[in-house]
């Protein structure tokens, strides 16, 4: 009987053309729009994800409070307190300054950091700094660095090659790698991208500024992390006071930047959600008209014994399948959409990944059938009450 | 010519009225869209008066110095900028005086609980025009005076929930250790840029600063030029000494206009693609207005015939059609503008109770061009079956059924 029913919706529908496909429009509109939204908003979340996967979820970041270069200043002691944590593998502080970066005539002011890169690589050490060309610096090597990416292409009028000679505050440094950038900047954390990277050794040739700007802790494992930061925490706000540090995780970094990509995703989509709404009503303003039409039809279709239910649920199941075939080709265009996004995004420096889920369809197909319900609920309640005798003496 | 005119508009306002509930609901679909848009320019150009404002309070002769390039460096490290750098400035020759401000964390311990607050301070020299700039207004008690080594004056915030227990004037406190006493309750009068409100702060003088710590670096200074003549030139000068001494990229320097500028375009962007986003319902809205009109011409076929069987021309019909459709654009824009502009009110009435400077701005040619819009949309959503309608057989329409 509802496959009786889902027939004769079908036919209805087709046989008013333009102005089905126009109510359709509307809401291939707004699905299209929230789906590409809610695609490119979770790619960045993913992007951010992958990132931090890479860290292997077990490196904890310290960054002292404060803002630029006056921050709280963390000391040896506080170092070698937070070696002595239960579960922590190693403690990798980070020393850094600015400094004048001088090539082929030009000079330009630079973050210089600097880390004990010890016996591991410093990927393994940090999961932070990562090279991309060339290679790491040893211990013991006070005359080389590593270049930012963003620093060696697009600082200087001429792009720095790897072997090239540069001066840093005077001092002779030879660039023997470059450093890849992150897709997203941290809240807080140094940019890979837009410094120069030394042995501690080379750092001392020009700064004498040793407190931390920020120090990578590792955990043994990935489950004792927790416990880690708790420990850090009480640490540094017994003694320099709450919040004075920041401590994170993977996982608290994670889910701060997720609850921030959330809450702007949200408030874009319920942007985009008033052209979903604008488009339901499209689709009650549809099915009224419809419903006037085919007054007399309907008067017909009661005096041949047809109850109002089965009228209810005819007009009911037409103006949800505007919502669902709406949804189904906005999904498509949507995805369309995203992708080019992406693909505009990336080429202009932006990690922008189109996600395709199959959360986002079926929520993109429930929600558009909805609407499509709700709005077709008046005309259909119209249209099952009509007196059969009025009807069919309409004209 | 005129009276035509007349005749059609009425004739077409009488045919709206027909369609009773049909035409409602595709004026709600307009008036939707263009409360959207209408709602979120009006608070984001609220907020870009305020900052405007905000600058202009410090004064168009100002220039904002602060180290590091403009955009941000994360935690990597910046140019301090030394006692020499401050005095060369003062000493150029258009200068008027220069707020030189601190800024540091620091620990402080007040009934047996440690927290952490901004500490911030300007230089002697400074300290007068701070004073008298009006940035602070003092609540309690009154303002620290340059010359104390050991007072201190906070904030609201820090005063009423930071501790457990309220700080009261004349309390005393500990700050990385050493004593000092609470002599007033301040709050912001203008956010003075750079030092941003929300948690604990504090000001005490340079030399209460100077004791608990050794070294310090002005994170801001605020120069002001003899004249508004005098601060292109002496911006430049000084951003031309700091990138000698300490290379490219190592100082940003702002004028008053630049700011306001810088903070207007960031703000246009943000609220451009926000109202674009929510555009796109107009663009629905217009699909209705089209469907809404095709509707019409179809019922309306026999009597297009006759109209056009009793002389009516193919433009009267086109004309008449149009004025149907740019008249739900034009209604729907007059209601969605006065519920956008109701919205607005309610977002900044709701915003400024949660403390966020919303204030929205009535615009003239926010308005005019709201109508405007919402009459393109209908008259472009109309097009279609206007010609449609205008091109019938009128022998064929008058047999439709």
């Amino acid at each position: 009987m509802i496959y009786d029913l889902f027939n004769e919706a079908i036919k209805n529908l087709s046989r008013s053309g333009i102005k089905t496909y126009l109510t359709l429009l509307g809401i291939i509109i707004g699905i299209a729009a929230i789906v590409s939204l809610v695609s490119i908003g979770s790619g960045l979340g993913m992007a951010v994800e992958q990132q931090l996967d890479q860290l292997g979820g077990k490196t904890i970041f310290v960054i002292p409070g404060g803002f630029q270069n006056i921050r709280i200043k963390l000391n040896e002691t506080d170092i070698s307190n937070f070696e002595s944590i239960r579960n922590v593998e190693s403690v990798v502080p980070v020393y850094s300054t600015s400094a004048i970066l001088e090539f082929n005539g030009e000079k330009i002011n630079v973050s210089v950091n600097a880390t004990d890169s010890g016996d591991k690589t410093l990927f393994e050490n940090t999961g932070f700094f990562n090279v991309k060309e060339g290679r790491d610096f040893t211990r013991n090597e006070s005359g080389s660095i590593l270049l930012g990416s963003e620093i060696a292409e697009n600082y200087f009028e001429k792009k720095i090659e790897i072997k090239k000679l540069v001066k840093i505050n005077g001092k002779d440094f030879r660039v023997i790698g470059i450093l890849k950038p992150l897709p997203q900047s941290f809240g807080g954390g140094p940019d890979p991208g837009n410094t120069v990277l030394m042995s501690l050794d080379a750092f001392k040739r020009i700064s004498t500024n040793l407190n931390p700007t920020i120090i990578f802790i590792n955990a043994t494992d990935k489950e004792s992390v927790p416990q880690v930061v708790d420990d850090i925490k009480d640490y540094s706000d017994k003694k320099y006071g709450d919040k004075s540090v920041n401590v994170l995780s993977s996982d608290n970094l994670l889910e701060t930047i997720n609850s921030l990509l959330d809450m702007i995703t949200m408030f874009i989509l319920s942007l985009a959600g008033i052209s979903l709404i604008v488009g339901g009503i499209g689709i009650m303003n549809a099915m009224i008209t419809s419903v006037l039409e085919r007054t007399k039809e309907i008067g017909t279709l009661k005096a041949l014994g047809a109850s109002n239910n089965k009228i209810l649920t005819l007009i009911l199941i037409e103006s949800a399948l505007i919502g669902l075939i709406g949804g189904i080709i906005g999904i498509l265009l949507g995805f369309g959409l995203a992708e080019v996004i992406a693909i505009i995004g990336t080429q202009s420096g932006f990690a922008l990944i189109a996600v395709k889920s199959y959360e986002i369809i079926f929520g993109a197909l429930a929600f558009s059938m909805i609407i499509g319900m709700v709005s077709g609920f008046y005309p259909a309640s119209r249209a099952a009450n009509l007196d059969p005798v009025e009807a069919l003496r309409y004209e | 010519m005129l009276i035509k005119m007349i005749e059609i508009i009425i004739q077409a306002i009488k045919n709206l009225r027909r369609e009773g509930i049909r035409t409602i609901l595709t004026l709600i679909g307009i008036v939707i869209g263009i409360a959207a848009i209408v709602s979120l320019i009006s608070v984001g150009n609220g907020l870009s008066l305020y900052f405007e404002d905000q600058f202009e309070s410090i004064g168009s002769n100002s220039i904002f110095i602060s180290p590091g390039s403009a955009f941000g460096t994360g935690t990597g490290s910046t140019i301090q900028i030394t006692d020499n750098d401050v005095s060369f400035i003062r000493n150029l020759s258009r200068v008027d005086n220069v707020v030189a401000e601190y800024a540091l964390p620091a620990t402080i311990k007040f009934n047996n609980q440690t927290k952490s607050i901004l500490l911030f301070s300007v230089d002697k020299e400074g300290y007068e025009f701070f004073k008298d700039a009006g940035y602070i207004e003092i609540i309690e008690g009154r303002l620290i005076e340059q010359k104390e080594r050991g007072t201190i004056i906070i904030n609201e915030t820090m005063a009423n929930d930071l501790f457990d227990k309220e700080i009261n004037l004349r309390k005393q406190v500990l700050l990385n250790n050493e004593i000092f006493t609470v002599v007033g309750i301040f709050k912001f009068s203008v956010n003075v840029p750079g030092m941003m409100p929300g948690s604990g702060m504090a000001l005490t003088s340079l030399n209460g600063l100077e004791r608990i710590y050794n070294v310090t670096t002005p994170v801001q200074l605020i120069v002001r030029t003899l004249t508004i003549d005098d601060v292109e030139s002496s911006a430049q000068e000084i951003k031309d000494y700091f990138e000698k001494k300490y290379g490219q990229k190592s100082i940003t320097v702002l004028t008053s206009d630049q700011a306001i500028e810088q903070f207007g375009s960031i703000l246009s962007v943000l609220t451009l693609v926000l109202a674009g986003i929510a555009g796109i319902s107009l663009v629905v809205g217009g699909v209705g207005i089209m469907n809404a009109m095709i509707t019409s011409v179809l019922e309306r076929t026999k009597e297009i015939g006759t109209l056009k069987a009793l002389g009516a021309s193919n433009n009267k019909i086109l004309t008449l059609f149009m004025l149907e459709s740019a008249f739900i654009g034009l209604l729907g824009g007059i209601l969605g503008s006065i519920l956008g502009l109701l919205a607005g009110s309610l977002i900044s009435i709701i915003g400024s109770q949660a403390g966020l400077p919303l204030k929205i701005s009535f615009s003239p040619e926010l308005i005019l061009g709201a109508l405007a819009f919402s009459m393109i949309v209908g008259i472009l959503s109309g097009l279609y079956p206007a010609i449609k309608a205008s091109k019938l057989d009128p022998v064929e329409a008058m047999r439709y059924e």
